[in-house]
């Protein structure tokens, strides 16, 4: 059904187009032969008569000839002439009776020389004979005249009877009858009708006919005045023979019958119409073989074109037809193979990494897509050349592209089980292979790794490597190809801080992941939304117990996760570079919190938590000068804490950008002092008002006499450089106090108060003031 | 050849008183001279019946052309091998000799004067003429047309003169001519022209033939 459109259009308008022709062709001469056809009916009507009126003369003349011969014979018999010569009148009529029925003759008389009647067996008088019959007679030996005579016509000869001595004339008449009609008639293939009229004028009356007249028809013919060779007749073509000369008494009238002539011309007609019918038909199925034959190969070749552009494969039709459709088919099938070359050539190069030769992203897209599907099992071994961007950046690419193409020569030879090796990456290699043990599949890594890392020959140059190599398990390590990818990443950047091992994924890690790439997306609505809050932790004057200061924590409680961790998420904020968004937001609403409890009469200073890229943030001055800036034009209360691997990572930048702060009024702490490679020389030149000891020094000091001798020292130090020292993590009264005898400057911690809203402020600056007297005695005791 | 030329008279005047005299006679046609012309006057001296005989050989009268007195006699021997049938129908002598070969038993008596014209009932192309005059004063021109008649005494001024020939349209009776005495005769006919002469057929006979 589908071709059938195809198969009418093509073959219809073939068939159309020549049955078309065929058909204006065979009208055209079919019309053209109808005419001819016609005017040859006509024409041979025309020529019947034309030889009809001949054949009519010709057969009155040897009519005229027999009984001319008749009468000769008659003439010269001895008896009659013995009949004649007796004289008497009686025996002269009876030898004329006898001898004119001899003859057939109607009538016969016998004149004497002078031309009187001798004797005569006419019923009437003799009809008058003209003169020149008997000059003829004389002159030719016979006359001859036509006679219409009671509405009969005959043929009047007149011959001398000569004899010794015997002189006289005889004249016969000889009806003309419808024998000799149907003589003419037969001979002619016409109607032969014979009419006579008396007088000059007059109506002709019909004597004699050949058989086949209709009499009706023969009454209007009669009629027809005379004079004419050709009458109008609605039934039949005529031809008017004057028989008896110029009075015109006696005529032959040829018909032809007008019907059968139509009949005939009917009948051919008939015939040519079947003619052009026969040739139609022949033409139209001459049209439909052609047609076919034309059409079948296109539509072979339209099938073949379908069955290419789908997916099935498709065979090339027999060749057959000729010429163009065979030139036709060849280029077809031409074209179908270089597309089909170049559909490979694309597959492959899709397929395929251009420099190595091994499958690519795509192949491992389309391989794991069917692994997956089709739930099989497989092993993979990942490689990622940790070093590759500096041997491009360094050697250029065309050594990076030489050593590729070295690791992947090693990983054919290392894994010729290969379901399929691939490079993913820039410097990541993928061997999938046929499923084994975790075991096996270790052994089967480190074995490739050890060959891998063998020092590559460049150029007479050996290249050691370093390789992260991974391994993964498909299902199990993951379900679906984004989560290998994802999990095969995880894994490879893990491998790369143990070189030398094989990574193994271990299940959660992607979990992890995963939390944390949430946390990453939904930090940026709690940073626009409010979704932070900060909390306060008081700093109390080691010397006099009188809170002086609380340094801002930011919470963070997470609508699903519930609370985050400040590490977990500024972490994060660092890695997606949300920190500045985070740092405005957390000054901002400090800002706000420190004028509240300012109104409520509380006079703190604040310390606020940097991060190290905070400081390379230009606006990070302007904004803190915006969002503290005082009545009096100054930030004083401020403390802006940073750690010391923030300052000694850029020391330079470092310090424009703490010297800025400093000139604004605030006072730059060093955070989590004592963790770092920390510069004392640097730090000296740095805007530091105030050192911040770590509390993993703190923690346990009682009991640490190690601690105790790093945090005493580290405060004599930092008053010797005319720098506070604020301790961190007291959680017991007996720290407290040990860092009071050490002149500590401030301390804050849990056996001072935990971390608390802003609202709460008022409540522990109370409770931390009627505690005062206690921090102190405890203190006194304690070193006392 | 129609054109007849009016018969010429020429006045002979002959010598008065003159015992005898001849008249020379001259019988011409349409080509020229013509043979076996026959003139006769209207009457002459008596003459004597004669026996004559007109034999049948090789199909043919002969002679065919016989000048008898009236109350002669004539015979019709046979010497073909084949019988004939010799018959008249003259109204001077109407006779028939039926088949027969050999010499008939009788001869035949022309006693009435007339032309009579002989034919044969089997043979049509036989044909001959018997003139019967019944006085003696005939003649018959010789090849050159030339004939003489020896006019009886007391012949004066004008004579009348009977020709006849067979090929005369009408050979059933003679042409009479006025001529003077005296004077040489020129007379010119109008004939018919001479049948073929191996053909004596007839015109009826000739178109039988051509049918």
């Amino acid at each position: 059904m589908r071709i059938l459109p195809v198969t009418l259009g093509f073959r219809g308008r073939l068939v159309a187009t020549m049955v078309v022709l065929v058909v204006l062709v065979s009208l055209a001469i079919g019309a053209l032969f109808m005419a001819y056809l016609f005017e040859e009916e006509r024409t041979r009507a025309l020529t019947q008569l034309d030889i009809g009126e001949r054949l009519t003369e010709e057969v009155m003349a040897r009519r005229t000839n027999l009984e001319l011969s008749r009468l000769s014979v008659v003439v010269q018999d001895f008896g009659f002439l013995s009949a004649i010569a007796s004289g008497d009148r009686a025996t002269m009529e009876s030898a004329l009776n006898n001898h004119s029925q001899r003859v057939d003759a109607a009538f016969a008389v016998l004149m004497n020389q002078d031309r009187q009647v001798l004797a005569s067996n006419l019923a009437g008088a003799l009809p008058e004979l003209n003169n020149a019959m008997f000059e003829s007679a004389i002159h030719q030996g016979y006359g001859r005249q036509w006679l219409a005579l009671d509405g009969q016509g005959f043929e009047l000869l007149l011959v001398p009877v000569q004899a010794p001595g015997l002189r006289a004339w005889m004249l016969a008449g000889f009806a003309l009858g419808s024998q000799t009609a149907g003589v003419i008639a037969r001979l002619s293939d016409t109607t032969v009708l014979f009419r006579a009229r008396s007088g000059d004028r007059g109506d002709y009356q019909a004597f004699a006919t050949s058989p086949g007249v209709n009499e009706a028809q023969q009454e209007s013919l009669v009629q027809t005045v005379s004079g004419e060779r050709y009458m109008d007749n609605p039934h039949y073509f005529t031809r008017v023979v004057p028989l008896s000369g110029r009075d015109n008494h006696l005529q032959a009238l040829l018909l032809i019958s007008r019907d059968a002539s139509l009949q005939r011309y009917y009948q051919r007609a008939g015939e040519v119409a079947m003619l052009v019918l026969g040739i139609l038909v022949a033409a139209a199925l001459l049209a439909l073989y052609l047609a076919r034959s034309l059409g079948r190969p296109v539509l072979q070749l339209a099938d073949y074109a379908r069955a290419v552009g789908g997916d099935t494969p498709a065979e090339p039709p027999p060749v057959q037809g000729s010429g163009e459709i065979r030139q036709l088919n060849q280029a077809f099938t031409d074209m179908v193979r270089r597309l089909r070359e170049r559909e490979e050539q694309i597959r492959y190069t899709a397929t395929h990494d251009d420099i190595t030769g091994l499958g690519n992203r795509n192949a491992l897209v389309q391989f794991t897509r069917s692994l997956f599907q089709e739930h099989r099992h497989c092993s993979v071994v990942g490689l990622r050349l940790d070093e590759l961007s500096e041997i491009n950046d360094s050697l250029g690419l065309e050594l990076g592209d030489r050593v590729l193409v070295g690791m992947a020569k090693r990983l054919r030879e290392a894994f010729t089980d290969a379901q399929l090796l691939a490079r993913t990456g820039g410097d990541e290699f993928l061997a999938l292979l046929p499923p084994m043990s975790s075991g096996q599949l270790e052994q089967r890594a480190l074995a490739a790794a050890a060959q891998l890392r063998k020092p590559l020959l460049l150029d007479s140059t050996p290249f050691s490597l370093r390789i992260s190599v991974v391994t993964l398990e498909l299902p199990e390590d993951a379900a679906n190809a984004n989560e290998f990818r994802r999990r095969l990443n995880l894994t490879f950047e893990k491998a790369s801080d143990h070189p030398d091992t094989v990574m193994r994924y271990q299940p959660g890690e992607d979990e992890s992941h995963l939390r944390e790439l949430q946390l990453i997306a939904d930090l940026h609505a709690a940073i626009t939304g409010d979704g932070l809050i900060m909390h306060y932790q008081p700093k109390l004057d080691l010397a006099t117990g009188q809170l002086v200061q609380v340094e801002a924590l930011v919470r963070w409680r997470h609508p699903d996760l519930g609370q985050i961790s400040p590490e977990e998420f500024i972490f994060l904020a660092e890695r997606s570079g949300q920190i500045h968004d985070l740092t405005a937001h957390i000054l901002t609403l400090v800002a706000r919190d420190a004028r509240q409890w300012q109104s409520q009469g509380l006079d703190l200073g604040v310390a606020i938590n940097l991060s190290a890229l905070d400081l390379a943030w230009r606006g990070l001055t302007e904004h803190i000068a915006h969002c503290f800036r005082t009545d009096e034009g100054d930030v004083g209360h401020l403390t802006l804490e940073v750690t010391e691997g923030a300052v000694m990572e850029d020391p330079e930048n470092a310090m424009v950008v703490l010297n800025e702060l400093r000139s604004l009024g605030a006072l730059i702490s060093v955070d989590d002092f004592g963790t770092g490679y920390s510069s004392l020389s640097q730090l000296r030149r740095l805007p530091v008002r105030e050192l911040k000891i770590d509390k993993s020094f703190v923690l346990n000091l009682t009991d640490e006499p190690q601690d105790q001798l790093i945090v005493k020292s580290t405060i004599d130090m930092a008053h010797g450089l005319g720098l506070k020292v604020v301790a961190e993590g007291i959680e017991s009264l007996d720290t407290w106090a040990l860092l009071q005898s050490w002149h500590c400057d401030l301390g804050q911690g849990f056996a001072l108060s935990r971390p608390v809203p802003a609202a709460d402020l008022p409540r522990v600056a109370g409770e931390l003031a009627a505690r005062r007297p206690k921090l102190m005695k405890h203190s006194t005791e304690t070193l006392s | 050849m129609i054109a007849v030329s009016l018969l010429t008279l020429l006045l002979i005047t002959a010598p008065l008183g003159a015992a005898a005299a001849n008249l020379d006679i001259l019988v011409s046609g349409p080509g020229g001279p013509v043979e076996d012309a026959v003139v006769f006057l209207d009457d002459g001296g008596p003459a004597e019946p004669v026996r004559r005989e007109i034999s049948q050989q090789s199909r043919q009268f002969d002679p065919r052309l016989l000048v008898i007195p009236a109350g002669s006699r004539v015979d019709f021997p046979n010497r073909d091998t084949t019988q004939h049938h010799v018959y008249s129908f003259s109204p001077a002598k109407t006779f028939e000799l039926e088949l027969y070969m050999g010499r008939p038993e009788a001869p035949v008596t022309f006693a009435q004067a007339g032309i009579v014209e002989l034919g044969c009932n089997i043979h049509d192309r036989m044909q001959a003429f018997v003139l019967v005059i019944d006085h003696s004063a005939y003649a018959r021109t010789d090849a050159s047309g030339k004939a003489q008649l020896e006019l009886p005494s007391g012949t004066d001024q004008t004579v009348s003169l009977n020709v006849w020939h067979a090929r005369l349209p009408d050979n059933t009776q003679p042409l009479r001519f006025e001529v003077v005495a005296g004077e040489p005769a020129r007379l010119a006919l109008d004939l018919t022209p001479k049948p073929d002469t191996d053909s004596s057929l007839n015109r009826l006979q000739q178109r039988f033939r051509e049918l």
